[in-house]
């Protein structure tokens, strides 16, 4: 399975490189500008969701007609969107929307809760969103029989673990964390969440070191894209909350897993202070890796508002 | 009148099948179990007993009392779903050839002595009933040996999906299996043993039913040619005589006669009713008062709070609204209907640890489940109000103990881990993160005012074997009435899904360290 995976990985990222290429040679078009490394748009959790994947080149860029796609959100708490412990319901609803429309076969919503699968279904308020869009798939899966054993290509320590089938077997996979600081690995973005897809998360507790593993983990669930939701940032007591929530308005959207969690880090009030990416081990350990950047400064950002 | 007999007892098993099956989770309300349940007249009667007051249930018990005075022992033919299911067993292996073992009529005192040994406990302040109590053994066996059976088969086999996806465990499975295991067994060797000869509530029963006004009665023309008697569930005599309150009032042998000379009318004969002798009693009230003895006074028997010389038990942690531990006792009939409808299977049957004085009462394990902070269910099935029912606001306050770290266990504390499983799995903000000095990561401390002992984290604690946190019953809040929200409060606590910002920060003064140090998780 993880074959087919890795497979696909390098198939993707070869029609991607064609497809550039051919837009590069083509004629002026808006695509044919090479698209921006991160998009931070500001405004309502719908419009800012819908102009950031837009921003990145559409949504058509990650989805092909008749493709599996998982999406991962943070749905893992069952806390209402207020406490800023999961994500928006509207930015999952918009990229399930999104993924339809760019004629997506089966698009599932999946996590691995912490909490009650039904009660995080109903209190995040995320099941609620995605009801009327037809199709949608939105479940939680925390018993052992949804995950299959997989080696993690290229780790040294954390070398296996086994990750839910369905993302296994999914063509894409879209990362929809929230901003929220953590307090053993500093902020829980979209690296930290991929640990909301495998079944055993207490071995990285205890087993392995956190962080380090955190970035291996990325080597297997590199999510296709990301878009980070801070409509509002749990900016203390992260994950699990009750902390501060801060308004932002604001989502972060990538393809690089890296940049777009050291942007949320270094835009986020964090305990009200000014921290900077290399701060959290696990982003600093994943770009020492080349894994992704987490210097920013030296990408292509674009920023709008809507 | 053998139709209206299969009808009934059929109707009243999958009613019974489906109150258990009804008991879980979010179809609590619909259940029928804890009306069936509270049918029981000995568990009446050993809850009036012990506590010398009225428990609940008095309705369905008035309405058996009456229909047993005006119809007989007709609950054990037509209701009891214990009855039915020995009935069944009977059926099922029936021999086909050659007389099964017949004990001697006078084991028929038996139940007697069982009912007498029970109620003298009573008296003396242990409620034992459950041990014979039917509609608690007919629970017990559906909710709590039968159903993880079948989902085990199912899960392993054909219909996977079918079942709830984690498989029911039970704690003392093997006490329950000996227990239910024997009384089945026994209905193989002669059939309902139980309700002829051990049944103390068949004995109530049986002990209204003598003076039934409807009785079984045989003609004159009766040939003694034996057939009623090959077809009795409890074992009539030869000659079809049966005695006043043995008779279950089937009607079975109605149909066997060919003489149709036996009838169920009002003012039938009967021979003299069983009872034991004078020195049975004796021995049976001697025994009782041995079991309440033995049962009430071991060193881990725990009788209200602080009692001197009466240490609680380190793991006595009971369910939210569980009545104060005496009350708790005295009222719980060991139904098992709460640990069907725990849909995190956190509650399990005890066993040995209070000395025999809570065997099968139900006890919080959060090893293998949380508390789910937003259900009721348990409250809500209790038959008796041992766990009392309470709204969510309430339950939330109803505190099953405290939740205690031990450091030396803790990959924080002890291996310099980066973990918070804890303080990521409360609820309640009960845990609180901290710098220390001499500490490479942010350690866990317990909020104690905040905690509410559902053991979310000693559920979710990676710490191998035992957690390095758990849930104990300090500070439990036991009521027997009143507001839990407002006693918590009184007693200072501060339980709350969702602190308001300024208590979660200044309550937590270490976890935001003004000077130098980089909040909890960030390293530089």
């Amino acid at each position: 399975m993880s074959l087919d995976r890795r497979t696909f990985l390098k198939w993707q990222a070869a029609t991607a490189l064609s497809l550039a290429g051919s837009c590069a040679a083509g004629p002026l078009s808006v695509w044919a500008q090479k698209p921006p490394d991160l998009a931070v748009i500001q405004g309502g959790p719908e419009a800012a969701t819908r102009a950031a994947v837009e921003a990145l080149g559409g949504m058509g860029r990650f989805v092909r007609p008749g493709q599996r796609v998982v999406i991962k959100p943070n749905m893992s708490f069952d806390n209402p969107p207020e406490m800023a412990t999961t994500t928006h319901p509207a930015v999952v609803s918009t990229l399930v929307a999104l993924c339809q429309e760019a004629g997506a076969d089966t698009v599932m919503v999946r996590d691995h809760t912490l909490r009650g699968v039904e009660q995080c279904l109903e209190h995040t308020g995320i099941r609620e969103a995605c009801q009327p869009l037809s199709g949608s798939d939105v479940r939680g899966v925390n018993v052992p029989d949804g995950f299959a054993p997989t080696s993690i290509p290229g780790a040294t320590h954390y070398t296996e673990t086994a990750v839910m089938g369905e993302v296994l077997e999914a063509d894409v996979l879209i990362a929809a964390p929230v901003a929220k600081h953590h307090g053993s690995t500093g902020v829980s973005l979209s690296m930290k969440g991929m640990m909301g897809l495998i079944y055993n998360r207490g071995e990285l507790h205890w087993r392995y070191n956190l962080h380090t593993a955190i970035a291996d983990l990325m080597r297997l669930l590199r999510a296709d894209l990301t878009v980070i939701d801070v409509t509002r940032a749990l900016t203390t007591n992260g994950p699990s909350g009750p902390g501060e929530v801060k308004q932002m308005d604001t989502v972060v959207a990538s393809t690089d897993m890296v940049a777009a969690d050291a942007q949320v880090v270094s835009m986020v009030p964090w305990y009200g202070r000014n921290i900077t990416p290399d701060k959290v081990e696990h982003i600093r350990v994943a770009h020492e890796w080349g894994l992704g950047r987490l210097d920013i400064d030296n990408l292509h950002l674009h920023r709008a508002a809507v | 009148m053998n139709r209206i007999r299969r009808w009934s007892q059929a109707g009243f098993l999958i009613l019974f099948l489906a109150g258990v099956a009804l008991a879980f989770g979010a179809f609590v309300p619909w259940s029928p179990l804890a009306a069936f349940i509270r049918l029981d007249p000995l568990l009446f009667l050993g809850q009036a007993v012990t506590r010398l007051d009225w428990p609940p249930g008095l309705l369905q018990v008035g309405v058996l009392v009456g229909v047993t005075l005006f119809l007989g022992r007709i609950f054990c033919s037509h209701v009891c779903p214990l009855g039915t299911t020995l009935a069944l067993v009977a059926w099922l292996t029936r021999a086909k050839r050659g007389k099964r073992f017949q004990p001697p009529e006078t084991w028929r005192r038996g139940k007697y002595v069982v009912l007498i040994a029970l109620i003298v406990a009573a008296f003396w302040g242990v409620n034992l009933t459950h041990w014979g109590a039917p509609l608690s053994l007919a629970t017990r066996l559906y909710a709590l040996v039968v159903w993880p059976f079948v989902q085990f088969v199912s899960d392993n086999t054909v219909l996977p999906g079918l079942t709830p996806p984690e498989l029911v465990r039970v704690a003392h499975s093997g006490a329950l299996l000996v227990l239910l295991g024997g009384i089945l067994g026994l209905s193989v060797l002669v059939p309902r043993f139980w309700c002829r000869y051990l049944c103390p509530a068949g004995a109530l029963l049986a002990f209204l039913g003598r003076w039934s006004l409807v009785r079984r009665g045989v003609g004159e023309h009766c040939t003694h040619c034996g057939r009623c008697a090959q077809q009795c569930p409890v074992g009539i005599g030869e000659d079809g005589a049966v005695a006043a309150g043995e008779c279950l009032n089937c009607g079975l042998c109605v149909a066997q006669c060919p003489e149709e000379v036996i009838g169920f009318q009002t003012g039938g004969q009967q021979r003299a009713p069983f009872w034991p002798r004078r020195r049975q009693a004796l021995g049976a009230a001697l025994a009782g008062t041995a079991a309440a003895f033995f049962a009430g006074t071991g060193l881990w028997a725990y009788r209200g709070e602080r009692e001197k010389g009466q240490p609680v038990a380190e793991t006595l942690v009971r369910p939210p609204g569980a009545l104060p531990e005496g009350a708790f006792l005295d009222r719980c009939v060991r139904c098992g209907a709460c640990l069907r409808a725990c849909p995190t299977n956190m509650l399990h049957p005890q066993w040995g640890e209070q000395s025999g004085l809570g065997a099968f009462a139900p006890l919080a394990v959060a090893r293998r489940g949380p508390c789910e902070a937003r259900c009721t269910a348990c409250g809500e099935v209790c038959p008796t109000g041992a766990i009392r029912s309470l709204p969510l606001t309430e339950k939330l306050w109803a505190k099953m103990g405290t939740a205690r770290l031990l450091p030396s266990k803790c990959l924080a504390w002890e291996w310099d881990r980066s973990c918070l499983v804890c303080d990521e799995a409360c609820p309640f903000g009960a845990i609180d993160l901290r710098r220390e000095p001499g500490q490479k990561v942010a350690v866990p401390y317990v909020l104690e005012d905040r905690c509410t002992g559902c053991g979310a984290c000693e559920h979710a604690c990676p710490v191998q074997g035992q957690a390095a946190i758990q849930v104990t019953p300090m500070g439990a809040l036991r009521l027997d009435s009143g507001s839990f929200r407002q006693r918590g409060r009184q007693l200072g606590l501060d339980i709350s899904r969702t602190h308001d910002k300024d208590r979660a920060l200044s309550s937590d003064p270490h976890s935001a360290p003004d000077s130098g140090q980089l909040p909890p998780g960030f390293s530089s």
